[in-house]
């Protein structure tokens, strides 16, 4: 080893590198100062990597910058023996140091061409650059995107707390809603509990499924007894049909409404009257089902009205025996003029059948004539008897010509003694009405004794009662009694329908009214006229077909 | 039978009536004259012949 390196060394016999340059000592000097400048920066230039290297740890392909340090090292050395061989001949030395940099270089270079795709593929400058500002935009526009999302969150938020303000207020007036409906609901519970008419629900089998007090007290079953029952099981027997007709209509929604008077059964076996009113039934779909119905016993109401009705027909009918009464005198000759030519034809008769020759075709006449005048006699007392007897009010097609003719028959002696002329214009299409034949002709007989009396003081003027019948509309009838009397003077022609007003001395004011009440029963008019010059003339009017009800 | 000079002069407005009492005068042998009104008997000119005027209607006046 010693000898190896003292052979490194040793000088030899090997002639300095200055000699070759003929000690020439600018010569000499130009190689001394370029080997050491290129010596020196050499050596400088690994330091510089190094350095480099240390502060850029992030440095892709630090190997062969390393590599790269040890081959210009290396080379720089070359370079310092260079300057040393010039006066020591080390040329073993300076082979070594050459072979070892011709190994570092070949390493080198080696490893520089084996990286050179990865370096090309590093990013360039540029491209950096260009990447940057990708980056950049990029960041930009994530920024511009976190803006929009905050803005969006903002609007969000307030969105929300609007939302939930709103919430919070229908909650509110959700819960103001519920407990109006609650009141309500508690009102009307109460009014139904409470209620003195009855109320009850009725479902679509026609059950009942709700009913209040005032009606289990009404009909007599209790809520449970009731729920299997229906509004048609508890009718009275002969209005059933037209109560199944009613529940029909209302469940087919053909009729919204119904108002009707009928009469129940009670459990108890009692019939009563009641007023059934049911409102329209709930739209199908409605959570509202059933049909409601509210109930008034008005038993005492009918039996009170069935009273009024039995105290009007006896007054009608006292009214009539009255101007029957006024009227005696006439209703006696008319029922004595028959009697009298019976009793002259019998006596004729007597005498044509005791004669010596008796004249039988005479005798036969005058037989013939009592049996007519008989007949006539007997006609008169049943219309008398008619107008007097006490009969319940009836509905019959009605001949009004035919019981005007008969009124006029009846008050003929009246008229012939108060000296009052008739002129009658019946119009034979009258058609007949379905009326109480006893009432028209009291109506007709109250308003031509009205007639008389009122021309009972005339002396000035022919005294004239007029009696018209005519056909007004397509289906009425109507009938005007007119007279030459005192007319109305200041009154009012209406003032005289009023109960006791009355312009004779002896009369009770009560004709006319009592003549009113009975042609609107008829579904009919009754009124007053002054009539042109003078007098006064009474209307009235009758539906020719159906009247109304009593 | 008849007696021509005695004429019966019967005013009544109801034919039946009229009709019987002039039967019934007929019978007794007088000649009997019908009239329905008043007016129709003095419009008739036959008062100078009347020898009884049977006068059945009941007027007030």
């Amino acid at each position: 080893m010693t000898s190896f390196l003292t052979g490194l060394f040793a000088q030899q016999n090997f002639i300095p590198h200055g000699f070759c340059l003929a000690w020439e000592p600018g010569l000499l000097w130009l190689h001394v100062i370029s080997d050491s400048v290129i010596a020196v920066a050499y050596y400088s230039i690994p330091f510089a990597l190094i350095y480099f290297i240390s502060r850029r740890r992030d440095l892709a392909f630090r190997g062969i910058f390393a590599l790269t340090g040890a081959f210009i090292l290396a080379c720089g050395t070359t370079h310092v023996m260079g300057v040393l061989t010039l006066w020591y001949p080390a040329y073993w030395l300076d082979g070594m140091i050459k072979f070892f940099t011709a190994l570092i270089s070949i390493f080198t270079a080696g490893a520089v061409w084996w990286a050179m795709p990865k370096a090309l593929a590093l990013p360039s400058t540029a491209q950096l650059e260009e990447a940057n500002r990708q980056l950049e935009y990029e960041i930009g526009e994530r920024e511009r995107a976190q803006a929009a999302l905050r803005n969006a969150n903002a609007e969000l938020e307030q969105r929300v707390a609007a939302r939930t303000a709103e919430l919070e207020d229908e909650v509110a007036q959700r819960r103001r809603t519920e407990e109006t409906l609650r009141a309500s609901e508690q009102r009307w519970r109460s009014m139904f509990e409470a209620s003195a008419v009855g109320i009850a629900l009725t479902d679509e089998n026609r059950r009942f499924v709700a009913a209040n007090e005032a009606f289990q007290k009404m009909i007599g079953y209790t809520s449970e007894e009731l729920s299997n029952l229906g509004p048609v099981e508890i009718t009275y027997e002969d209005d059933r049909e037209a109560t199944r007709e009613m529940l029909d209509d209302m469940l087919s929604s053909r009729r919204g409404d119904y108002h009707v008077e009928k009469r129940y059964r009670r459990k108890d076996g009692a019939v009563i009257w009641v007023r059934v009113s049911t409102a329209r039934a709930p739209e199908p779909g409605s959570s509202l089902h059933g049909i409601p119905t509210i109930i008034e016993d008005i038993t005492e109401r009918k039996r009170a009205e069935d009273e009024l009705q039995e105290a009007r027909d006896a007054l009608l009918r006292v009214a009539r025996l009255s101007t029957m009464g006024e009227l005696s005198a006439s209703i006696a000759h008319e029922v004595n003029q028959p009697l009298s030519a019976i009793v002259a034809n019998g006596i004729a008769c007597q005498r044509l059948l005791a004669a010596a020759t008796p004249d039988l075709e005479e005798a036969k006449e005058a037989v013939g004539d009592i049996v007519s005048d008989g007949r006539r006699a007997s006609a008169v007392l049943a219309r008398i008897r008619q107008l007097a007897k006490k009969s319940v009010p009836e509905r019959v097609s009605v001949d009004v010509n035919g019981a005007i003719s008969e009124v006029l028959s009846l008050t003929r002696q009246e008229l012939q003694r108060s000296q009052v002329s008739t002129r009658t214009e019946l119009d034979p299409n009258l058609p007949s009405v379905l009326a109480d034949r006893v009432q028209v002709q009291q109506v007709v007989l109250n308003l031509v004794m009205n007639g008389i009396e009122a021309m009972r003081g005339v002396k000035d003027r022919a005294r004239v009662l007029g009696v018209t019948s005519a056909v007004v509309a397509p289906a009425a009838i109507t009938v005007t009694v007119e007279d030459t009397g005192i007319g109305f003077g200041n009154n009012e022609p209406e003032h005289i329908f009023e109960t006791f007003f009355t312009t004779k001395d002896d009369g009770m004011g009560m004709g006319l009214s009592i003549s009113r009440s009975i042609v609107q029963a008829h579904g009919g008019r009754l009124w007053a006229a002054a009539r042109a010059p003078i007098g006064a003339a009474f209307s009235f009017t009758l539906p020719a077909s159906a009247g109304a009800e009593t | 039978m008849t007696n021509d000079k005695f004429i019966v002069m019967i005013v009544d407005d109801d034919e039946s009536v009229r009709r019987a009492a002039r039967r019934l005068i007929r019978s007794y042998g007088f000649a009997v004259e019908t009239f329905v009104s008043a007016d129709d008997f003095l419009a008739s000119g036959r008062l100078s012949e009347t020898a009884c005027l049977v006068w059945m209607c009941r007027c007030r006046v």
